[in-house]
């Protein structure tokens, strides 16, 4: 979840007492015949034979973030509001499934994705920027 | 990514994790973690009694240690200008370190770590945390060399392991995760100084002082 630049792919575990989040297994991005890969005891008690997932281009970064929506100010804390952005948001994301039937796995991944992201820069307004970030 | 904020929270969570102070990443929660991964040990929590005990990790100091550490983070003088007075946020009496700015935790992280750990912890961990301090150090000089970065590259991983292998796993925040994209992203954007946080927070501050 927490790192836009591996999206969804981070690896991430959850740790029931400290009741955070964790990101370790940094041996997959080792080269594959590291001898670090195969020590048991020094870490989780298996061997890691996995590879690092991809990260994301400019391209998918850009396509997560079309169809977000800023919106700016504080949020009080009634819940009269909050439920009305809810519902916007949801009605939001049926008009784009009934738009684009075809791409309905994306936007799947999109909900995940965009819950990632607090804001869309204006940059993304640029017709040139999802090349730019790399 | 910020370069900044970055370094400031990596340095923190070891300091804290260090000294046992402010945010540690360490304790009874971290140790029952290690308990239910089933992983190293003897580092697992034992009662005696009523009362529980944690035994000593790799990654913490001694009282003796954890005293000269503050020390020489204590008498440290440095020219005019380098960076504020770090004596400041080190008391001496409880061997802790509070309210360093993000600046003192990047001098802390380019230089100061790595001298005032000399001969401190157990040989792996440190090794693990100078490696890491000569990587923020490589990144953010003014030139930097693509193939050079590259080396790092695969270097900070391989330090990243090390930590795995030392430190508990509740240290491993997204923060700590981040470290690895830096030197990617330092190849492809050019060196660290153009494009850090520093002048924006020192502009907010201009603001606050305005209108208040």
């Amino acid at each position: 979840m927490g790192c836009p630049i591996c999206g969804k792919n981070t690896d991430s575990m959850w740790l029931k007492f400290s009741r955070k989040h964790v990101y370790m297994s940094h041996r997959k991005g080792l080269g594959p015949t590291h001898s670090y890969r195969d020590k048991k005891a020094w870490f989780d008690g298996k061997s890691e034979h996995g590879r690092t997932g991809r990260i994301l281009t400019g391209h998918e970064v850009s396509q997560n973030l079309r169809n977000f929506k800023n919106d700016f100010g504080n949020v009080k804390g009634s819940g009269r509001k909050r439920k009305r952005i809810v519902l916007l948001s949801d009605s939001d994301d049926s008009s784009i499934e009934s738009e684009e039937e075809e791409e309905e796995e994306e936007v799947e991944v999109d909900e995940d994705e965009l819950s990632r992201w607090k804001k869309r820069s204006i940059l993304f307004k640029l017709p040139y920027w999802e090349v730019c970030i790399a | 990514m910020d370069v900044m904020h970055v370094e400031k929270n990596v340095a923190s969570s070891i300091v804290s994790t260090l000294l046992h102070c402010g945010k540690s990443k360490d304790g009874l929660n971290a140790r029952k973690d290690l308990q239910n991964l089933g992983i190293r040990k003897d580092l697992h929590p034992t009662t005696q009694g009523k009362r529980t005990y944690l035994p000593a990790a790799p990654w913490s100091l001694s009282k003796k240690e954890k005293k000269t550490f503050c020390k020489r983070l204590h008498d440290f003088k440095g020219l005019d200008g380098y960076c504020s007075n770090i004596a400041r946020g080190v008391s001496l009496e409880d061997c802790k370190i509070t309210g360093l700015k993000s600046h003192d935790y990047h001098v802390l992280m380019q230089q100061f770590l790595p001298v005032a750990l000399r001969g401190l912890l157990p040989k792996g961990p440190r090794t693990a945390i100078l490696r890491l301090c000569a990587f923020f150090n490589h990144l953010s000089q003014r030139v930097i060399d693509r193939e050079v970065i590259s080396v790092m590259e695969t270097e900070i991983v391989e330090t990243l392991c090390m930590f795995e292998r030392f430190f508990p796993p509740s240290f491993f925040d997204i923060m700590i995760h981040l470290t690895v994209h830096l030197g990617r992203e330092t190849r492809l954007e050019g060196p660290v100084h153009f494009r850090w946080m520093y002048p924006f927070e020192r502009y907010i501050s201009l603001h606050l002082t305005l209108n208040t």
